[in-house]
């Protein structure tokens, strides 16, 4: 089995992103959440190319809902994570957890009280 | 959001998203903009959406450049990186050249004026030579002539025969046109007149490539004989004196005397040939179209599409020697040229002037060169400690020398709208000196100007002149040793030796150069001058002219002519005021002339020989004793020279001379042989007079004869009429009153003053004189600029030396002499160079051009004074200023 491939910061959000959305995963409510959760404002282009690059490397899929009058009669671009896009999720989040096993990471005041 | 705003972001965002985000992008903004709109209402919704578009416009922007860079980046990026090095070089060019303001506005005024002077002499031979012809078919229309290499004038027109014969022949033309000057008597309504008319066959128009603005223009069917009196009339003539009338077609006018139907009106702005204002049709009879020997059609043909002159060339040759084979008389050494309609219609003497001109504008930039290359040598030593840092730390010496020429290049391109500027105002003054009268013989005048090809050929102009100008100094200033010129810190006590020599060989150069221009100009307006004022044979003064053309219908036999010159002359002869009046066939300066094969009284002429051609003139008794032409031996022509008596001829003083020995004509018989079968009656010769000066190109002292008009009736009287009080121009109204009286219809083309008319004909060359003038000024100023810059140079960079010839005794005289001997070293070296380049300059110019002035001592020793004491006086400032250096200052300076 080939290894996990590697995720970019706003990848592994975006990952998240679609994950915790499920079925109501598009281009809009992808981009309210990661505002509201992760409080990341993405510039459209960027999301657009990010969600493309994912897509290319096959970490998520996306297919087109029903034109929609809402949108000026325009679909929706709906994406699922695959299952090595759940691959990639689970081996960042264990890279984290090694990591950080059995420590702690200090609160940032401390570090200003050990200034001269 | 508007309609045609929503398309044009829609649109904006189909360029700017990959096509399969298109439709979904669109979607989102629609989606997000409704909730943008209910939460902060519409108008910040607008503005979330116009933001929106931006962002993904300068996104889009933003990757295109990368790609780009990224795909060219391989070739960028090999090597020396040489793209990447010229724009960071053009940089540091820049920034180096902000850095010396005074030397780049010196360089920049410089080369502008240089490349300007050159940028309207461009301008005046693309407009007058390359392309004077604004017709819509100008790019394939080509001239046909009957050249017959024995024959000085290189034009010849054809004979109907012929062209008819090339019509039917040749395959190369899609038209073959041709056209007869017609110089057309315009009676009836107004006053009459005499417009300048062609009589053209019905494949001009198609052939030139117009279209009519009103009813239509001359077609084949008007060629047919009894059907071709139609005429179209030029916007201008339609304008003036038809008022613009729209119902004119139709309408019968009076042409010459005889009903010519008007059918219709040219585009305006369309007078060709030769600013033509009214065009006939030529509809040859039986007879003449069979002529063969009489040659009087100028011939225009449109080449087919894809023919090339060549080709043509070989076709019409081909045709020629046939029809030379069929009829050998009438064509004997008869060749086809094909030239193009520009080269073709050209004024002979007009290439050879406008070089003339050239070369004394490229004199000029060569000079102005000269200068920046010493003014860049002189910088470049102030440069040498920068230059010399360069090199130590590994710059290659092309780099530095790439640099030095980037920083001139961009000089000379700042130059270019400067230059633009020159050339537009010489040209203003060009056009000013030139009568607006005589506009119409310079084919191509209207065009003069600055256009698109101008500005391109004035950049290319700039930049080659700069890089030209910056490689001798950038060469020079990159030779050298960054240890020593490093270590000297650029300040030595002298300057570097063989700098030196090469900035005063550069101002020996210029001497050289601005001699032989300031010859040719002086030659130019000397000759100018004399052309107009100088010896003429005949007194122009006081002399008022007039020119008739009788109709042929009215006209049509030789009693009546005869009597309306006896008329014209009696009435003329009573105006008070007037001291004597004479008629002449043809007017002396006019540019037209008159010939016939002549043969003389027991010469050895075989017959069917050639023939000599010598110009005719047809005068009355008076004519001699009214122009003040002296005679010579025997006696003028006397009312005595009537239609019953003796023919009679009076010789020039160059005819006597060249066919009978020793002169001794009078008494002497000779006879015109138009035709071998019927020559004229023997002419007795009853005087010789002095030589008039009737072209000053070609027939200057030319052998001419004159025969009474009563025994040769014209019908081409030209009225000269010498005035008693001295003033010929208060005569006109009296004189043109007698000529009415004399012919209610007749109308008198050019009144004017004899030296009016002088002055006319010479005006192109006192325009080119006064040419040649400026840009010898031009040269001159730019070589005393050139001598005190380097005078000055070389006196502050030997301060230090100077300081110590004074510490140790030297007085200012001593140090006056020894700055103005190296000033006058290099103007004699300079001169002596120039008087060698003056002298070969000066006798192509007599031999080529006008003849009338030789290169005389007085004008060279005048020149070389001129320039020898500005120079002095140049010099006089910087050697001044070298006497009151102060050595205490100078010595502690180092």
């Amino acid at each position: 089995m080939p290894e996990a491939p590697y995720l970019g910061e706003l990848e592994h959000l975006l990952l998240l992103a679609i994950l915790q959305l499920e079925d109501e995963a598009y281009t809009v409510s992808i981009r309210r959440v990661l505002a509201a959760k992760a409080h990341r404002a993405v510039t459209r282009g960027a999301l657009y190319t990010s969600l493309d690059r994912l897509e290319g490397r096959g970490l998520v899929t996306s297919r087109l809902g029903e034109p929609l009058a809402m949108r000026g009669g325009r679909p929706r671009r709906y994406f699922e994570v695959t299952a090595r896009g759940l691959e990639a999720l689970h081996s960042a989040r264990a890279a984290l957890a090694n990591l950080s096993r059995g420590m702690e990471i200090p609160e940032a005041a401390s570090l200003r009280s050990r200034r001269p | 959001m508007n309609g045609w705003e929503r398309r044009f972001v829609e649109w904006l965002i189909g360029r700017s998203v990959a096509s399969p985000w298109r439709e979904t992008t669109l979607g989102d903004l629609d989606e997000e903009y409704a909730d943008e709109a209910l939460r902060r209402g519409p108008s910040a919704a607008r503005r979330w959406y116009r933001w929106q578009t931006l962002g993904l416009v300068a996104g889009a922007a933003r990757r295109s450049v990368r790609d780009l860079t990224s795909s060219v980046a391989p070739f960028l990026y090999v090597g020396d990186r040489p793209m990447r090095t010229l724009f960071q070089e053009i940089r540091t060019a820049t920034r180096a050249l902000a850095h010396q303001p005074g030397l780049v506005l010196v360089v920049m005024l410089t080369l502008a004026l240089g490349v300007g002077v050159n940028a309207s002499t461009f301008s005046m031979i693309d407009a007058l030579v390359l392309r004077p012809y604004a017709l819509p078919n100008a790019d394939r229309l080509t001239m046909l002539t009957e050249y017959a290499p024995a024959d000085e004038e290189r034009q010849q027109s054809v004979s109907p025969a012929n062209y008819y014969d090339w019509r039917r022949q040749a395959a190369s033309f899609d038209r073959l046109a041709a056209f007869e000057w017609w110089w057309a008597n315009l009676a009836g309504g107004s006053e009459p007149e005499h417009v300048l008319g062609f009589q053209v066959t019905g494949e001009f128009f198609d052939a030139v490539g117009v279209r009519p603005a009103l009813g239509r223009l001359i077609g084949p069917a008007d060629e047919s004989w009894g059907h071709d009196h139609v005429v179209v009339l030029s916007d201008e003539l339609w304008q003036r004196r038809f008022g613009a009338r729209a119902d004119i077609i139709g309408e019968t006018i009076r042409v010459e005397g005889e009903p010519y139907v008007v059918i219709g009106v040219a585009p305006p702005g369309f007078d060709f040939p030769m600013r033509a204002a009214l065009w006939g049709a030529y509809g040859a009879s039986p007879e003449r179209a069979k002529t063969r020997d009489s040659r009087s059609l100028t011939v225009i043909g449109l080449l087919k599409a894809g023919t090339t002159l060549h080709q043509a060339q070989a076709e019409m040759s081909l045709i020629g020697r046939t029809l030379r084979e069929r009829y050998p008389v009438a064509n004997r050494q008869r060749e086809v040229q094909v030239y193009t309609l520009a080269y073709g219609l050209m004024d002979i003497g007009l290439p050879s002037i406008l070089e003339l001109v050239q070369a004394g504008a490229l004199f000029v930039l060569l000079i102005a060169g000269l200068n920046i290359s010493n003014l860049l040598l002189a910088r470049s030593t102030d440069r040498q400690r920068e230059i010399a840092l360069r090199l130590a730390l590994g710059a290659g010496r092309a780099r530095v020398v790439r640099q030095l020429v980037l920083e001139s290049a961009l000089m000379g391109l700042a130059s270019v709208p400067a230059a633009l500027g020159c050339a537009w105002l010489a040209m203003q003054l060009v056009k000013q000196a030139m009568p607006a009268r005589l506009e119409r013989y310079v084919e191509g005048w209207q065009q003069l100007g600055v256009d698109g090809r101008l500005v391109v050929a004035t950049t290319i102009f700039a930049l080659v002149a700069a890089v030209l100008v910056s490689l001798i100094p950038a060469v020079r200033a990159t030779r050298l040793d960054p240890n020593i010129s490093l270590r000297e810190g650029g300040r030595s006590a002298t300057a570097g030796r063989g700098r030196h020599r090469l900035q005063s060989l550069l101002v020996v150069g210029e001497m050289a150069l601005v001699l032989p221009l300031l010859v040719a100009s002086a030659l130019a307006t000397v000759g100018a001058e004399r052309f107009g004022h100088g010896p003429q044979g005949y007194e122009a003064a006081g002399v008022l002219t007039l020119q008739t053309a009788l109709p042929a219908v009215t006209y049509a036999d030789a009693a009546a002519q005869r009597q309306f010159t006896d008329r014209l002359l009696d009435q003329v002869g009573r105006v008070p005021g007037v001291a004597s009046a004479g008629m002449v066939s043809i007017l002396p300066a006019t540019g037209q002339n008159s010939s016939r094969p002549i043969e003389i009284d027991g010469s050895a002429a075989a017959h069917g020989q050639d023939l000599p051609m010598l110009p005719l003139r047809i005068t009355s008794a008076r004519y001699f004793e009214t122009m003040r032409i002296p005679v010579l031996q025997g006696r003028a022509f006397t009312e005595a020279d009537r239609e019953a008596a003796e023919p009679v001829a009076i010789v020039s003083r160059a005819m006597a001379q060249q066919f009978w020995l020793g002169g001794a004509s009078v008494g002497q018989r000779f006879r015109m042989v138009q035709d071998p079968k019927t020559p004229g009656p023997w002419l007795t010769v009853v005087g010789v007079v002095g030589d008039t000066v009737d072209d000053w190109f070609s027939r200057r002292n030319a052998p001419m004869f004159y025969v009474p008009y009563r025994q040769f009736p014209t019908m081409h009287p030209a009225l000269v009429v010498r005035s008693a009080s001295g003033d010929p121009t208060a005569l006109g109204a009296a004189v043109l009153q007698a000529l009415h009286q004399v012919d209610r219809d007749e109308p008198a083309s050019d009144v004017m003053s004899m030296e009016q008319l002088l002055r006319d004909k010479t005006a192109g060359l006192v325009v080119v004189g006064g040419m040649m003038g400026v840009l010898g000024s031009l040269a001159l100023a730019l070589a005393v600029v050139g001598l005190y810059s380097l005078l000055a140079y070389v006196v502050s960079r030997r301060r230090h030396e100077i300081g110590i010839r004074m510490a140790l005794g030297a007085d200012r005289g001593r140090v006056l002499r020894l700055t103005l001997r190296q000033a006058g070293v290099l103007m004699a070296v300079g001169i002596a160079i120039g008087l060698g380049l003056a002298m070969l300059l000066a006798k192509a110019m007599e031999g080529a051009l006008f003849g009338v002035v030789t290169l005389e001592p007085r004008m060279v020793v005048a020149v070389v004074l001129a320039l020898v004491v500005t120079t002095l006086a140049a010099s006089v400032v910087p050697a001044r200023r070298a006497t009151q250096t102060d050595p205490a200052v100078a010595l502690r300076e180092i």
